[in-house]
């Protein structure tokens, strides 16, 4: 027996899994078959839907048999210790994981029922329809205008500079932002501060009406403050978008998302509500993971 | 320094470990808690059964402990609340302590009527009542007791099984409720005289009586905390019937 | 307790020994620079002290009689004509006529040798230019022989026996005369800096060679600098990372190191012999610099794409980028600054470079300024070597000077380095 009881003094027996003192171990009786998820990985109406889904680098496994929906305006995210597979599978969902040679991606994964991995799906068109957040605001070294403008340009979503403009507009105002800079579009983006630049991070990717966003940790490197507006964003955006953001803020996954997964050495372990999974998870990885007696 | 190098070989509990010494300490203040209660029903239940009034008021005495100590365990929750933000069973383990605390409270309320009960029916100037009056009480004690001592139990150890028998026991102390209330009934008929003294046996069998509804509520708090689930307004049967069959949760 | 004022107590005892070891290594440090910069300034005060005078030439003031009967003894006008007559004959008659008691054979000679004979060609040429001269008086300012040069600078000392120089007693009598009558003065040399090589010093300039290494380092950019930074971007953003690019990294390494003659051996085979070029052209010159910069500049190159970070590329693959619009669009300006920088100590590293020219030829004795890369010329360095080689006292003066112009270009290039990189880096 590789856990402990605080209560062992009382009686050493009547124990169960997931234990208040007791931390789950690697390989311990209690790990259910890496294969199998609980919860019900399936949405009614499924904006990005995975099917099976293994990614390797090189001989490594990183993703293990992953399957799982992404409903229609809905957060979803994904938690789970680092290097658990979840941000590699959220860049599988724009092949982002192209960009790495050793990476090898098998499965299914469709948007709108089509696979995005077939080879009439091109991968550029595929980042136009689901865009992407990442951890460090990473705003061009241009001004805020051509941040923004960057986007719906490369892709021709503009004919004209006044459509342009418009487009420039909205998405800054769709990001709470437009008020902060409207008076200093020509300025470079990389002087905002940093909440102001991963929301202008946000208005980029919107400017391109993604059908999904992608987050990749997107507060990580926020402020309390910075990361409470984003937040608030990313409420407000799920009117309009399907979001799936990676977090290590167990805190902001029960706050921002309606339904959250949890990762664990590549493997889907649990997938749920939002408010099952804080409040009673069901996998003891899980419950270990969100009560901090993990490691 | 001692603490620190324990911290280290222990690879077990939570990555905080000071959040599990506070886990602890809530929990042995509710064993306090509930063997103060226990004890005080104990006491109160032998005060009417011996007709002793010096235990009726070391009861009525001990009854501010129970209060500071659920004042103690409110504020400990208070603050692990605010400083741990705990999720799942550990939050479940604190809402449950939050309301074990307030049955036990309850219980010592209980157990302060019953022994002021005693002080009223054992009074120095009058004689003392009729012992069949009273024969209820110690045995209705006696049954509450072990099921407040088995709800705490079955707290900590959590075992839901021992909480599901408590709460099977709630049925047979209602029998045993109705089962004093008509013995009273015949006497009060046999001696009208003493009906004033029924009645405040009846209040106390009716303590009695709610005590054990405490312990059963204990109990059902219980199973919410192990298994996630609120099952305080569940029928006994369909409850039984789930955990005996492992499907609950 | 007692364990915390116990290690606070080490601490301390330890603190002396670790300051004493920093103040030495400062020490250490200081006396390293100063060594270095002291010797930079003995190089550069030894080269400034004995070039400087190259950029001064000695004159001789004489008055010239355009005459008619030696210039163009028919009244042709005829340019064909004016330009063979012997134009020597018009100085050596205004040298007559200043010192008319210099018969003897001896005298004469050191009398016509005051002058530089190129002072003939000059001569020809303003008539030529304006043919109106014929027949008037001017008095002009006629360069004087490097041996005079050398006198008048001092290089030649005027107290030394007669045997052990090479300016005769009858011409520093000519001098000391001709200094009596403030006729000789020292004024700035333009062709030092226009003129092309030259057997005689007073008429040897740099301007060849500084045409031959502009047209060399042009043909060099031109070529290295899209070569590089296409061959950078191919391997560092779309080759696949396999055995065959690493074994290609490899070997761009190596060649980096290859010493430069290699180049210049590679250059005579395939440039001269096996494509037919002509030789000493800085078009070939520039060629072989090119192979010997394209390393430098591939890897300076790759490592300035390297550095731009990754959440840029991530950016651009984003929003829906191709792989090139993210590159030309977004990792190719921020690299930009350091592939310049680059491109730069490349080029720098090519102007200094003698040994593959010499092998292609651009060592020859070339007098005429180059006029496009084509023509036969010579660069910097080599002209450097050459005039070192070179017997005559005037030729050291000049080596030096043609250093110091060198290390003027070497600066200015980096100058521009810094310019450029200040320019285009966007620290946003």
């Amino acid at each position: 027996m590789s856990k402990a009881n605080i209560y062992a003094i009382e009686n050493p027996v009547t124990h169960q899994p997931g234990w208040i003192g007791s931390r789950v171990q690697e390989g311990s009786e209690n790990t259910a078959s890496p294969y199998a998820t609980v919860g019900n990985i399936a949405v009614p109406n499924p904006r990005m839907s995975a099917r099976s889904v293994n990614v390797f680098y090189d001989e490594k496994q990183a993703i293990n048999n992953v399957s799982l929906d992404i409903g229609l305006n809905e957060v979803i995210s994904m938690i789970g210790p680092s290097g658990c597979g979840k941000s590699t599978f959220l860049r599988c969902l724009n092949r982002m994981n192209d960009t790495i040679d050793i990476c090898r991606v098998e499965g299914e994964i469709t948007l709108q029922d089509e696979n995005i991995y077939s080879k009439s799906m091109d991968a550029v068109l595929l980042r136009a329809r689901v865009g992407m957040v990442f951890q460090k605001p990473n705003p061009f070294p241009k001004s805020i205008y051509d941040n923004i403008a960057y986007g719906p340009k490369i892709h021709g979503l503009a004919r004209s500079r006044s459509e342009l403009n418009e487009i420039v507009e909205t998405s800054l105002a769709k990001a709470g932002l437009w008020d902060e800079v409207k008076d200093r579009l020509t300025k470079p983006g990389t002087g905002l501060s940093g909440g102001q630049q991963q929301r202008l991070c946000i208005a980029r990717a919107i400017a391109v009406s993604p059908e999904v966003i992608l987050m990749d940790e997107p507060c990580s490197a926020l402020d309390p403050i910075a990361t409470a507006r984003v937040e608030e964003l990313i409420d407000e955006l799920r009117q309009n978008y399907t979001i799936a953001i990676v977090t290590h803020s167990m805190q902001q996954a029960a706050r921002v998302s309606q339904r959250t997964a949890y990762f664990h050495l590549g493997n889907l372990v649990e997938v749920g509500e939002t408010n099952d999974i804080f409040t009673n998870p069901k996998h003891p990885l899980t419950e270990a993971y969100i009560t901090g007696r993990f490691g | 320094m001692n603490s620190k190098s324990t911290a280290r070989s222990n690879s077990e509990g939570h990555i905080f470990h000071r959040f599990d010494e506070e886990l602890q300490s809530l929990i042995k203040l509710v064993g306090e808690m509930g063997e103060l209660a226990t004890e005080q029903v104990r006491e109160a239940g032998k005060a009417i059964k011996k007709g002793s009034l010096e235990r009726a008021r070391s009861v009525v005495n001990r009854e501010n402990r129970i209060d500071q100590l659920d004042i103690a365990i409110d504020e400990e929750i208070h603050r692990v609340l605010a400083l741990r933000a705990p999720m799942a069973k550990d939050l479940r383990i604190l809402l449950t302590v939050n309301r074990i605390g307030s049955f036990l409270e309850r219980i010592g309320d209980q157990a302060n009527g019953i022994a002021e009960l005693a002080l009223f029916l054992f009074k120095e100037d009058s004689s003392d009542p009729d012992k069949r009056l009273l024969s209820g009480i110690p045995r209705m004690a006696k049954y509450v007791i072990a099921m407040v001592e088995m709800s705490i139990q079955s707290f900590k150890r959590m075992d839901i099984e021992l909480a599901l028998e408590v709460i099977e026991m709630d049925r047979d102390l209602n029998e045993q409720f109705d089962t004093s209330i008509r013995s009273l009934t015949t006497y009060v008929l046999e001696d009208p005289r003493r009906i004033g003294d029924a009645v405040q046996v009846v209040l106390g069998l009716r303590s009695l009586d709610r005590i054990g509804g405490h312990a059963k509520s204990i109990s059902r708090q219980v199973i919410f905390m192990v298994k996630g689930v609120n099952v305080r307004h569940q029928s006994v049967e369909i409850l039984a019937a789930e955990i005996r069959a492992g499907s609950l949760g | 307790m007692t364990e915390i004022a116990d290690s606070t107590r080490i601490v301390k005892e330890s603190l002396n020994k670790r300051y004493a070891s920093e103040r030495r290594f400062r020490r250490l440090g200081l006396m390293a620079i100063f060594f270095g910069v002291s010797f930079v300034l003995i190089l550069f005060a030894d080269i400034f002290s004995k070039g400087y005078t190259a950029f001064l030439q000695t004159q001789i003031e004489l008055e010239i009689f355009y005459d008619p009967a030696i210039i163009d003894p028919g009244h042709t006008n005829d340019p064909q004509v004016i330009g063979k007559a012997d134009f020597a004959k018009l100085y050596k008659a205004a040298l007559k006529e200043r010192f008319p008691d210099a018969t003897s054979r001896s005298a004469r000679r050191d009398l016509y040798n005051l002058v530089s004979n190129g002072v003939a060609y000059s001569l020809r040429d303003t008539v030529l230019d304006n043919p109106g001269l014929i027949g008037t008086r001017l008095t002009l300012w006629l360069v004087a022989d490097d041996e005079i040069d050398m006198l008048i600078k001092g290089h030649i000392h005027r107290d030394a026996p007669e045997s052990d120089r090479r300016v005769s007693n009858q011409s520093i009598a000519f001098i000391e005369q001709l200094e009596a009558s403030d006729s000789v003065r020292k004024s700035f040399s333009w062709t030092f800096l226009t003129a092309g090589d030259s057997r005689e010093p007073e008429q040897a300039g740099i301007g060849g060679a500084v045409m031959g290494s502009l047209f060399t380092l042009l043909v060099t950019l031109s070529l290295a600098f899209p070569i590089g930074v296409a061959a950078a971007i191919y391997l560092e953003e779309f080759a696949a990372k396999n055995q065959f690019t690493d074994l290609i990294e490899v070997n761009i390494n190596n060649l980096a190191a290859v010493p430069s003659i290699v180049f210049g051996l590679l250059g005579l085979a395939v440039f001269l012999n096996f494509f037919g070029m002509p030789r000493s052209a800085p078009l070939v010159g520039g060629l072989v610099l090119t192979l010997m910069t394209l390393p430098t500049i591939i890897i300076a190159s790759r490592a300035s794409l390297k550095s731009v970070p990754l959440s840029i590329r991530e950016a651009a693959l984003g929003v829906g980028a191709s792989k090139v619009q993210t590159v030309f669009h977004h990792v190719l300006p921020q690299a930009m600054p350091g592939m310049m920088t680059g491109t730069i100590i490349g080029m720098a590293q090519a102007l200094g470079e003698s040994a593959p020219l010499l092998m292609i030829g651009m060592v020859a004795f070339i007098v005429d300024i180059p006029t496009s890369p084509l023509d036969p010329s010579t660069v910097l360095p080599v002209q450097i070597f050459l005039w070192a080689d070179s017997p005559e006292r005037a030729f050291l003066e000049r080596t030096s000077a043609a250093i110091m112009v060198l290390l003027g270009f070497l600066v200015a290039m980096n100058a521009l380095a810094v310019i450029l990189r200040k320019r285009f880096e966007k620290r946003w």
